[in-house]
């Protein structure tokens, strides 16, 4: 599971401990800052000859973004050109910074740090993130477009708030940690254990969804809901590094567990012939604690695959490579997980051999961003589309956009539930 | 193949009959304990650790009598030696109940004999047996475990309360002795074995870190700080966190010549970096260099493709760091967009120099490490590496380069 996956798994969390928006002032809908923007509009529209608004739209950045260090980025930024150009910096409720700020005469207009050349800057930081087509800047001269600029402004009110991604936490307490390493020892394995069914999606427009969907393989996920122990616990699982270390920490448990289940005749042995996908770090795999489950799973007859994340598995070549040997001679498939569009567009997953590569679904996947594309093709004729598990294909969109692709493989909680309702099988109680 | 280039790869194997380089001894040690697995055939297994040899013990002949301490077991039966990396020495056989183990254990203790009382480590911490099958994963640890000039100190992992405390603690520490300077030197492409060795090196960068092993034989010296490497990475930005602070300001940087820092992307796009930067002296800009690592490029690559940018467009140069053929394979560097990668000196660089250009592209810059020998500085500039940095660098006098 890479980092975008847990800032979106998150969110919802984040948005419900999030503080209220700040309260309105004197009866309209605007945040405090809102409203001194709104004063210092009117201060300016009295004087407006060389005077600028400009406005970075950070809320049209494709989510998961806004992070919060696009926002830290910007205001630095901003405040920077301000500071030197008898401007101010206004954040928005929805996330949008505005500058207000002079550019009094010709030489400033023209001067290498002038705010007129920012958009091109903030084009070249935030330009990865943002959708094509929609302008990521708006800048108006208020002695022309002050009609604009005011629309603007008036459209703030009818805005939702950013919802504020969880940051991973700079730094914690020993008592956080090690109430999460408490958890993590104490409460029942299946508990922390979700479970998620991959499936195949056959053709035929004409079949129902319903009659085109076969389980591929069932996912035991790690569920983060059991370790929200502590207030700051979404902010360092939101650290990809102290992420693995708990992931890692849950493997010893979670493989004897199932071993356990499989020795004693559980649930895992009732699977109907369907693989069974755990997450675990590459030192999971060389434990010895593996081995025993690869016994127990062969006497079992149950079949089992593992998902290592791209990260780990470019960390570590050699004992990926080693993990790999070993799942093979064991009959167990090998997944790698974590493969956004950014990671698409930087790496070869083919390369390390996997049997299956889970690519993450996201809008980004829409751009005719060339890189994308060409990265996407790559691992196409690289793998087979038989391979590519579309992951977190949780709307029509990225049905539609996988078929156009010809990916048949998908994994979400969507197709999940319409799988259950329509096939029924037998649950997986882990 | 140039031999006495390689001869930094094989001082230590001296003695031995080597039928196949270190990596691939591994490689085939690795192979056979999966054949032990599979067929669950009874071996043991001893691995040397001559990288935990007493600092005095480790001149090539120590090096060969503590190989030979052991090499008495190749005669066991069904025995197979391996000569690995950094060194160690890995035997593989049957064991029939005999004096096998003892007999080496005398053996070390006689090579030990010679040192001051105390210094000496007990002969049992220079080699681990292995019962396999069974305890082959171990001895795949150990096989992939760091060596200890980076696993530092103790033996004992870190957890993550300790984490914490170890990231409270450097809050407040004083940090400004941990930090340590390695030049990055710029060849001339002419430059001949003669003239490199006898005239300074010109300096490109001064490369500056927290010596981690420092730290911890500070604040937790019975801790292995790397030893739990995902706790480790996590712990280096608050590394990051003092080191944006000791080269913050005017006063900091008075006189500075241009330099790079090791940092985390996270670190690029947090607070202290924004200070950083605000207060940068306007003749360091556009000659700072920022180093990062493939793993945390891969942790977050939507973050590193933002960090990438911002860096660029406030002038900074980027410089990827751990780059191997294996990772190039993998990972698509031309992609990452970063201005140089660093790659290691290694016996597959060494023997194929030309394969390094090919994977990195022709647009990024390479900084070759690992150049620990003065004869090995013009076989870099006879094959292109001009930027490089090693032993042979840091013990070299130097004068600045010009700016570039």
């Amino acid at each position: 599971m890479n980092v975008a996956l847990n800032v979106a798994l998150n969110v919802a969390l984040n948005v419900a401990l999030a503080p209220a928006p700040q309260a309105a002032r004197s009866g309209a809908h605007l945040t405090a800052a809102e409203q001194l923007l709104e004063d210092a509009t009117a201060r300016a529209l009295r004087q407006p000859s060389g005077r600028l608004a400009l406005v970075l739209h950070l809320s049209r950045l494709r989510p998961p973004s806004p992070r919060p260090h696009h926002g830290r980025i910007a205001r630095a930024l901003l405040e920077d050109t301000a500071q030197r150009h008898d401007g101010q910096v206004f954040p928005m409720r929805n996330g949008d910074l505005v500058l207000l700020c002079a550019s009094a005469n010709a030489a400033m207009a023209a001067a290498a740090d002038a705010p007129a050349l920012l958009p091109d800057t903030l084009a070249q930081i935030y330009g990865a993130d943002a959708p094509a087509g929609d302008a990521l800047t708006s800048l108006w001269r208020l002695d022309h477009d002050s009609a604009t600029y005011q629309r603007y402004l008036a459209d703030r009110a009818n805005t939702t708030p950013a919802a504020v991604l969880p940051e991973p936490a700079q730094s914690t307490t020993p008592a956080a940690l090690q109430a999460l390493e408490d958890a993590l020892a104490t409460t029942a394995v299946p508990n922390l254990l979700g479970v998620q069914t991959a499936i195949i999606l056959r053709g035929g427009k004409h079949v129902p969804l319903t009659a085109r969907l076969a389980p591929l393989f069932r996912e035991l996920t790690f569920s983060l809901a059991a370790l929200h122990t502590h207030q700051d616990t979404a902010a360092v699982i939101a650290d990809p590094y102290l992420f693995r270390h708990f992931a890692a920490r849950l493997d010893a448990r979670m493989l004897a567990y199932l071993t356990q289940d499989l020795t004693d005749g559980g649930a895992l042995c009732r699977t109907a012939g369907l693989p069974v996908h755990l997450n675990l770090t590459l030192e999971g795999v060389v434990s010895p604690a593996f081995a025993r489950l690869v016994r127990a799973a062969r006497k079992a007859q149950v079949k089992f695959g593992v998902e290592i994340s791209l990260m780990e598995a470019a960390a570590d070549l050699q004992l990926t490579g080693y993990a790999r040997d070993l799942l093979r001679m064991a009959g167990f498939t090998l997944a790698l997980d974590g493969i956004d569009h950014a990671a698409l567009r930087l790496t070869a997953p083919a390369k390390l051999a996997p049997d299956y590569v889970k690519l993450i679904w996201s809008t980004h996947l829409l751009d005719a961003n060339p890189a994308t594309t060409t990265a996407f093709q790559r691992l196409r004729d690289q793998l087979g589309p038989d391979r590519i598990v579309l992951a977190r294909a949780d709307s029509e969109q990225a049905l539609i956009w996988g078929q156009s692709h010809g990916i048949t493989r998908y994994q979400g909680h969507f197709l999940d539930r319409v799988l259950t309702a329509c096939t029924s099988p037998s649950r997986l109680d882990a | 193949m140039n031999k006495s280039l390689f001869a930094s790869f094989s001082s230590e194997k001296a003695g031995s009959s080597l039928t196949m380089p270190p990596t691939q001894a591994l490689e085939a040690l690795k192979s056979l304990l999966r054949q032990t697995e599979i067929s669950g055939a009874a071996r043991r297994a001893l691995l040397l650790h001559t990288d935990r040899l007493p600092k005095d013990l480790t001149k090539p002949h120590h090096l060969r009598l503590a190989r030979a301490a052991v090499a008495g077991l190749a005669q066991a039966d069904r025995a197979q030696m391996f000569d690995l990396p950094r060194g160690r020495v890995a035997i593989v056989w049957r064991a029939r109940g005999g004096r096998e183990v003892e007999q080496v254990l005398e053996q070390l203790a006689h090579l030990l004999d010679g040192l001051p009382a105390g210094q000496a480590p007990p002969p049992a911490d220079l080699i681990t047996v292995y019962d396999l099958p069974a305890q082959g994963p171990s001895l795949v640890d150990d096989l992939n475990a760091r060596p200890p000039s980076l696993a530092t100190g103790g033996s004992q992992k870190i957890d993550a309360p300790m984490l914490a405390r170890l990231e409270q603690a450097l809050v407040q520490a004083e940090m400004s002795h941990f930090v340590r300077w390695r030049p990055v030197a710029i060849l001339p492409p002419t430059g001949t074995a003669h003239t490199l060795t006898l005239a300074p090196l010109a300096t490109a960068w001064d490369e500056r870190s927290i010596a981690a092993a420092d730290v911890a034989a500070t604040l937790c010296p019975d801790h292995a700080l790397q030893a739990n490497p995902w706790l480790f990475r996590r712990l280096t930005r608050s590394f990051d966190r003092r080191l944006l602070a000791l080269h913050t300001g005017p006063h900091q940087l008075a006189g500075a010549r241009p330099f790079a820092l090791h940092l985390n992307i996270a670190s690029i796009l947090a607070a202290d970096f924004l200070r950083f930067d605000a207060e940068l002296p306007s003749a360091l800009r556009g000659h700072i260099m920022l180093y990062v690592q493939p793993a945390d490029v891969l942790a977050d690559p939507a973050a590193f493709f933002f960090a990438r940018n911002f860096a660029h467009a406030r002038g900074y140069k980027i410089l990827l760091r751990g780059v191997s053929l294996g990772l190039a394979d993998v990972l698509d560097i031309t992609a990452c967009g970063v201005d140089f990668v660093q790659v290691a000196l290694t016996p597959d660089v060494a023997t194929n120099p030309a394969l390094v250009r090919e994977a990195v592209g022709p647009a990024t810059k390479i900084v070759l490490s690992g150049v620990d020998r003065t004869e090995t500085l013009a076989w870099a500039a006879s094959h292109g590496f001009l930027l490089v940095r090693g032993h042979a660098v840091a013990n070299a006098q130097h004068e600045d380069a010009e700016l570039a």
